[in-house]
């Protein structure tokens, strides 16, 4: 049995009481095994310093998750309070909770008020508006509306009989132009081949 | 390692009663979480959620990536939900073995982009820790050069606190193969601390 092997038994508690004395002793006299024991103990004392760190760092979103998935298989989160309540006994911490559910306060709040808000939400745009209302408000706008006015009715009958007259014409016109025009060309299919070729014939 | 004997087989393996017992009850309550029951999942995830976040802390060196990985272990499980498998007999070996596969798969990403070799031992990377000393970065840079078997041995039994039969039980190995590999594996960080510590006295 080599020092290490004894070292470990020795701190694993597997000596026998007749062992362990005999390791005490030699022990005392063997520098070998000294800086062994020394060297495992600073090994435990770096190892427990990193473990309590490790042991102490926030796994809250791990938990969520954890009762996230749990939600999505369809067996609780029926009420948000169960699932709060899950997600407490799964390790996240109260506060984590209460901002996670206030964040989402929050955002509901502040769709809901974008949603319901129709007026600009532009502040220099809403202080023009306010300005605009304000002059309307200070200086009534007046209208001089004169005494007599004169009928244009008769004015208006001519030039509507006017412009139906010309386009009148100006339809007769165009069908002379359309019964004028040539014949459109015939079409003949080739004695090839290629039988649906279209070939014209002038 | 720890893979498919933690389904089980009909040859079965002598244990003593109380460890066999508990062992039942534990399965029996793993198969109830994959069955539906939240309770036994909230047991399972208070029993094992900050061991395998160290576990894979250890093996990554680094908490936010072991957080991450943590997370997607029990995404996995969730996952077994609700479908057909066979009765899992070692709950603690079948989410260390997730855990295992997934450190092993994020440590395989990594050296595609950081050569090992091309580093010194003593540099390789490990996590940053604001106020440790030297010889506490030695200890962490000592373990990450052991053989990662050796390591997930010793993280096991330093940081998740499992004892070495409960570690043989859980990888399917004998109790004394164990004993000896973990033996082994802390005389070689021993001797570093040791080499370390005569370097500062001299």
């Amino acid at each position: 049995m080599n020092s290490h092997e004894t070292v470990d038994k020795f701190l694993n508690g597997l000596l026998s009481p007749e062992e362990t004395a005999q390791f005490l002793q030699k022990v005392e006299h063997d520098a070998e095994l000294r800086s062994l024991l020394e060297s495992d103990r600073i090994i435990n004392s770096c190892i427990n310093k990193e473990r309590i760190q490790l042991m102490h760092h926030d796994l809250s979103g791990v938990a969520g998750a954890f009762v996230a998935g749990l939600a999505s298989t369809g067996s609780i989160a029926s009420s948000g309070l169960i699932t709060a309540s899950y997600a407490k006994k799964a390790g996240m911490s109260w506060i984590t909770l209460a901002t996670s559910s206030a964040l989402s306060i929050s955002v509901c709040a502040g769709a809901y008020w974008f949603i319901n808000s129709n007026g600009p939400t532009n502040p220099k745009a809403t202080q023009k508006n306010n300005q605009l209302i304000h002059v309307e408000q200070a200086e009534p706008i007046t209208i001089n509306v004169p005494v007599t006015i004169q009928d244009k009715t008769p004015e208006i009958a001519k030039n509507k009989t006017k412009s139906l007259k010309q386009s009148q014409t100006q339809r007769g016109k165009q069908m002379i132009q359309d019964v004028s025009m040539p014949p459109a060309k015939k079409l003949q299919l080739e004695h090839s081949s290629s039988k649906y070729r279209p070939k014209t014939q002038e | 390692m720890i893979n498919k004997q933690h389904i089980e087989s009909k040859k079965g393996i002598g244990h003593s009663g109380q460890s066999q017992t508990l062992r039942s009850e534990e399965s029996t309550s793993f198969m109830n979480f994959l069955k539906g029951d939240d309770n036994a999942a909230m047991y399972f995830f208070r029993a094992y959620n900050r061991k395998i976040f160290l576990y894979c802390a250890k093996l990554v060196n680094n908490a936010h990536n072991a957080e991450d990985i943590t997370q997607e272990v029990w995404e996995k499980i969730i996952k077994l939900r609700n479908q057909s498998q066979p009765e899992i007999t070692n709950p603690g070996g079948f989410m260390f073995t997730i855990a295992r596969n997934l450190c092993l798969n994020h440590i395989k990403l990594r050296k595609h982009t950081i050569s090992i070799e091309s580093i010194s031992e003593l540099d390789i990377p490990h996590e940053y820790q604001p106020g440790s000393t030297d010889m506490e970065e030695l200890v962490n840079s000592s373990l990450d050069t052991l053989k990662f078997e050796d390591k997930e041995l010793l993280v096991l039994n330093m940081f998740c606190g499992y004892r070495f039969d409960e570690i043989a039980e859980m990888m399917g190995m004998s109790p004394n193969a164990i004993w000896t590999r973990a033996s082994r594996a802390r005389a070689q960080l021993r001797d570093k601390v040791k080499i370390m510590v005569k370097k500062d006295n001299l």
